[in-house]
């Protein structure tokens, strides 16, 4: 992911970078106190075909204001998601006309930005009118997931390990940190391990998106979790005390990952009772 | 998708209704004139789209985007205002868009598509 900020005024810069780090990685954030230097790294990143993901830019600069920049950053980088950073109110209107992604008052804190990018990632398309009927999935022996009795099958071995996982957890969220430490358990968490796990992160909701099942991966902007409401599931209804449930399983529960030994362990010992 | 309408005015609704049905032929698209009815009709169907004035009787659009945000945290909803002065307000309460009124179809097919 690439981060630009750009603040004239240095001590404020070096506050919001402060702020950013807080919630991107440090070596993602790059700051400029000039609209030239900042189009310059924009432009540079478009000739190596890489993306500037968001720019957080304050309003009253020497030279031009930060609406006219945004206008002629987006020229280059189309795609890249506004932040306003200013101390004034009156632009608010002027970012929304220009489809700002976000207006943040200033002193800018980490807090606020959190916020920002979570606006951004809701996906208020998501309609129960597309939602397929049934989607079941099946925990004992191993994995799989069925949307309307037909066996999904994942673009990628990991992102179903993903799904797994989710599963397991039982519609609590988890952070890209803790996806690493699952998926990739004897590497470190990374700037390499991260990015992976966030084009794992999208392969899933891609394959559940295009099955009309998207609605049932909760995303926000360092957390995923799966709605568990909005899926029928052996193991759900094992702890429910659902006979059928119960009697079928059979000592094995999702077989082919390790980390779900432990529930495992737990379902045996509460079949035995 | 539904949308829900909420204006005050029974003949700026009217306008708003036929602008909003104009752009999208395909939605179900449900106005109100009164913010209290708005949020039981919500209460029983996922809106997935607002339009709100920013000034309603007893009410504003941002009290009532909070509380259409706790029955669909998803929901989608734009503020239509006279003017520029809840536009701030607009953008801490994460509103999708901003618009003054009248509203154009031009602005409400931004809106969808922001």
């Amino acid at each position: 992911m690439n981060i630009l900020a750009l603040d004239d005024e240095r001590l404020i810069l070096d506050d919001m970078l402060a702020e950013l780090r807080k919630v991107f990685d440090e070596d993602e954030i790059v700051g400029f106190e000039t609209a030239e230097s900042a189009m310059n790294y924009a432009s540079d990143l478009q000739a190596h075909g890489e993306k500037l993901d968001y720019a957080f830019l304050d309003i009253n600069l020497r030279g031009i204001t930060g609406l006219e920049f945004a206008k002629k950053l987006k020229d280059v980088q189309h795609d890249t998601k506004i932040v306003f950073c200013t101390a004034y109110s009156e632009y608010a209107y002027d970012a929304y006309k220009m489809h700002a992604s976000g207006y943040l008052l200033k002193p800018v804190e980490a807090a606020q930005i959190v916020e920002t990018l979570d606006a951004i990632a809701r996906d208020w398309r998501t309609s129960e009118s597309t939602a397929p009927k049934d989607i079941r999935v099946q925990t004992f022996g191993n994995f799989d997931v069925f949307i309307d009795n037909k066996q999904v099958s994942f673009q990628r071995e990991k992102a179903k390990e993903l799904f797994a996982y989710l599963i397991d957890r039982n519609g609590a969220a988890i952070t890209t940190g803790e996806i690493v430490s699952i998926l990739w358990e004897d590497r470190p968490s990374d700037k390499t391990t991260l990015n992976q796990a966030h084009t794992v992160i999208s392969s899933l909701k891609k394959t559940l998106k295009e099955l009309g099942a998207g609605h049932i991966i909760v995303k926000t902007w360092n957390h995923i979790a799966v709605d568990t409401t909005k899926i029928k599931c052996d193991v759900y209804d094992f702890y429910k005390g659902d006979a059928i449930a119960v009697n079928s399983y059979r000592g094995e529960y999702m077989a082919q990952y390790s980390w779900a030994e432990m529930t495992n362990a737990d379902l045996m010992e509460k079949s035995r009772r | 998708m539904v949308i829900m309408l909420v204006q005050n005015n029974k003949k700026e609704l009217r306008k708003l209704m036929s602008c909003v049905s104009a752009v999208c032929p395909r939605d179900l698209i449900v106005g109100f004139d009164d913010a209290d009815n708005a949020i039981s009709y919500a209460e029983n169907r996922r809106v997935d789209m607002c339009f709100a004035d920013a000034m309603l009787d007893n009410s504003s659009g941002i009290a009532l985007t909070r509380e259409l945000r706790d029955l669909n945290e998803n929901v989608c909803v734009n503020l239509l205002a006279d003017d520029k002065e809840f536009a701030v307000d607009a953008w801490q309460h994460h509103i999708n868009n901003y618009l003054i009124k009248p509203v154009t179809k031009a602005e409400v097919r931004d809106s969808i598509i922001v």
